[in-house]
């Protein structure tokens, strides 16, 4: 009964290249079971495609149900949630915002105006993932990857001694491996100078992280700015945004890894010509992030505020926090 | 549709076929569609043996007729109704879903949809014992679910009701169109996808790949699914832009207007404010009523209470 079904299965729903399916359905090859017998030589020469491709195409459609053996039960996910511990951002009222910091396995996205802090938080969280895990961290790398040029090493500097400082006073740990030589070389910097740079480094990423599997975050900052400045075609900036954003979804998941991505303000009209504020880069990318946080001042300018507008499961809510040296 | 070969007719012997094939007649259906008196002269047959083998394919291709008890009773012994937990939600929309349907549920980002598909999830698995599937784009939120478990009742055996939710990551379309053509699928009486749209916004507005035909492939497997295996599909959708100045009509769902036909509940969720959110019935083709909507709060906890409680009941997780 259930080859009968996967016989009558159409090809089109195969991701093979348009060519070769019109190729196929020609030929008269719509389902799986009129291929699944065939020869790859028989096949290339009734539907008159190359060799190669008729191999590729029969690989393709007698590969057994694998995909589904891949399925996790909720109570599989959980024993491995447990064990993930989140980012914590050195900021209690932030932590708590997001019950304990920011999590593995998720896109977070931080927006805020200009100048409201965003790059310090991403460089805090740099330094954080590499505290070791008697004092809370979990001793990995982290990938900056920098669009604006932005990434200020004396300012990390300030933040890694601020830490290691609080590590040895709260820890009483010796950790003379821990100082800011160790932490600079843990940080691994990318510039991405145009929006292909971007696309090919979020692409390659996998490979990289292939050979540095100790990298528990990676921060782009900020992923809004070359496609509000470079892109003139919105269906191509569309396309592009959403491809970077699956990709990073999928290395999130698979590599159990943190993923922040920072985003630029853009102003909203609504129907009575008021504007306000909201995250740029448009609705649809708005649900690709798990997690969506806003940064902004409060009026009298002594702390900011940090507001949770989106989260899969946490309630929303306003922490506010302050920036210090 | 099947390749025309000997299995189908004695009659049909090679080079028959490969005459037909020289004149593009390569499956039962290109057969069935030509001329006996063509046929006939190309391969050298009575008109009479023609029309027996076109008569064999149509019988072998028929779908059986049910009379309408029958299916009736199957219907009755087959069906699940999926709740929600939620009694407002409910009671809106008369109870639940029944089997058999497709359901969407679209909204801006941050308005609850992934929400009330953990809603549903959760109380589907728990409550009713039904085993569920969630393909998800982004995240599996097994914690969350555990969450709203211990909200819909406190003492019931959340571990095996959290075995019975299976979570698949899917990153494209072909993934989504691989698990919905595998045959363990019949098992669920529960689907859900989070979220489809996000599935097509990397292809969409690409003429290279045809992302409209992709999405009248889905809708139809859907369907299918929904309908063959009497579960119920819910899908999850985003908004392709807001209402229009000033008008108070609730905004378009992002696949397009083909897929507006396609499910039979539409439903369109909102955040009203800090704890509100409300759910309106746009499209329900088996309900007389427009629009009913309801306002109510999804249940959520205070964090610190719920991980110490966790670990205190499930230590060994």
């Amino acid at each position: 009964m259930s080859t009968s079904i996967t016989n009558s299965r159409p090809i089109c729903t195969y991701p093979i290249p348009v060519s070769i399916q019109s190729k196929l359905s020609k030929a008269g090859f719509l389902t799986t079971g009129s291929v699944v017998n065939l020869r790859p030589s028989e096949l290339s020469s009734s539907a008159e495609i190359s060799l190669e491709d008729a191999a590729d195409v029969l690989d393709l459609v007698r590969k057994p149900n694998g995909l589904f053996l891949e399925t996790k039960t909720a109570l599989e996910i959980l024993r491995e949630e447990q064990g993930n511990c989140p980012i914590v951002t050195m900021s209690q009222n932030i932590d708590n915002l997001l019950n304990g910091g920011v999590p593995l396995s998720k896109v977070t996205e931080i927006s805020g105006i200009a100048g409201v802090g965003k790059t310090q938080l991403c460089l805090q969280l740099c330094v954080t993932v590499q505290m070791p895990e008697e004092c809370g961290g979990l001793k990995g790398h982290a990938v900056f990857i920098d669009t604006e040029g932005s990434f200020n090493a004396s300012r990390l500097q300030d933040m890694s001694q601020a830490c290691i400082k609080h590590c040895r006073n709260s820890m009483n740990l010796a950790a003379e491996n821990w100082n800011f030589a160790s932490i600079t070389e843990n940080i691994f910097v990318f510039r991405c100078k145009e929006v292909t740079e971007l696309l090919s480094c979020v692409m390659i990423l996998k490979e990289f992280l292939k050979t540095h599997d100790q990298v528990k975050l990676i921060v782009i900052d900020s992923l809004a700015f070359h496609f509000r400045h470079d892109m003139e075609n919105a269906a191509l900036r569309s396309r592009v945004l959403h491809k970077i954003a699956a990709e990073l979804v999928r290395i999130a998941v698979e590599l159990k890894l943190a993923v922040v991505v920072t985003n630029q303000m853009t102003t909203k009209f609504d129907s009575k010509g008021q504007g306000h504020l909201t995250p740029a880069l448009g609705t649809s990318w708005g649900h690709a992030p798990t997690f969506r946080i806003i940064l902004d001042w409060d009026p009298s300018r002594n702390f900011r505020w940090a507001t949770l507008i989106k989260s899969s499961s946490l309630p929303p809510g306003s922490a506010p926090y302050q920036v210090r040296p | 549709m099947n390749l025309l070969s000997e299995s189908i007719s004695p009659l049909l012997t090679s080079d028959k076929l490969e005459l037909l094939k020289a004149h593009k007649i390569l499956t039962s259906l290109d057969f069935v569609q030509y001329n006996n008196d063509k046929i006939a002269n190309l391969i050298g047959q009575n008109v009479s043996e023609i029309i027996k083998i076109k008569d064999q394919i149509l019988a072998a291709n028929n779908s059986k007729s049910l009379r309408a008890d029958k299916l009736y009773e199957i219907i009755l012994k087959r069906t699940t109704i999926i709740k929600s937990g939620i009694d407002m939600v409910d009671k809106m929309l008369d109870g639940g879903i029944p089997s058999g349907r497709l359901v969407e549920v679209f909204g801006e980002p941050g308005s609850g949809k992934t929400q009330l598909a953990l809603q549903l999830t959760a109380n589907t698995a728990l409550k009713q014992q039904q085993t569920v599937c969630y393909l998800t784009t982004s995240d599996a939120n097994a914690e969350r679910i555990l969450e709203i478990m211990h909200c819909l009742q406190e003492d019931a055996d959340h571990l095996n009701g959290l075995e019975r939710i299976h979570f698949c990551y899917v990153n494209d379309v072909y993934q989504l169109m691989e698990m919905l053509w595998a045959p363990g699928m019949r098992e669920y009486k529960l689907v859900v996808i989070d979220s489809l749209a996000t599935l097509f916004l990397p292809i969409r507005g690409d003429s290279f790949n045809d992302a409209i035909s992709l999405l009248n492939k889905v809708a139809s497997d859907l369907k299918r699914l929904a309908v063959v295996h009497q579960c119920v599909v819910l899908t999850v959708n985003h908004v392709s832009r807001g209402p229009a100045e000033g008008t108070a009509s609730t905004p378009t769902p992002f696949l397009g207007r083909y897929w507006c036909s396609v499910p039979n509940l539409t439903l369109h969720s909102k955040h009203l404010s800090k704890d509100e959110f409300q759910l309106t019935v746009v499209k329900n083709i088996y309900s007389p009523d427009p629009g009913p909507k309801c306002s109510f709060r999804y249940f959520f906890r205070s964090r610190v209470d719920v991980k110490n409680e966790f670990k205190s009941i499930y230590p060994h997780i």
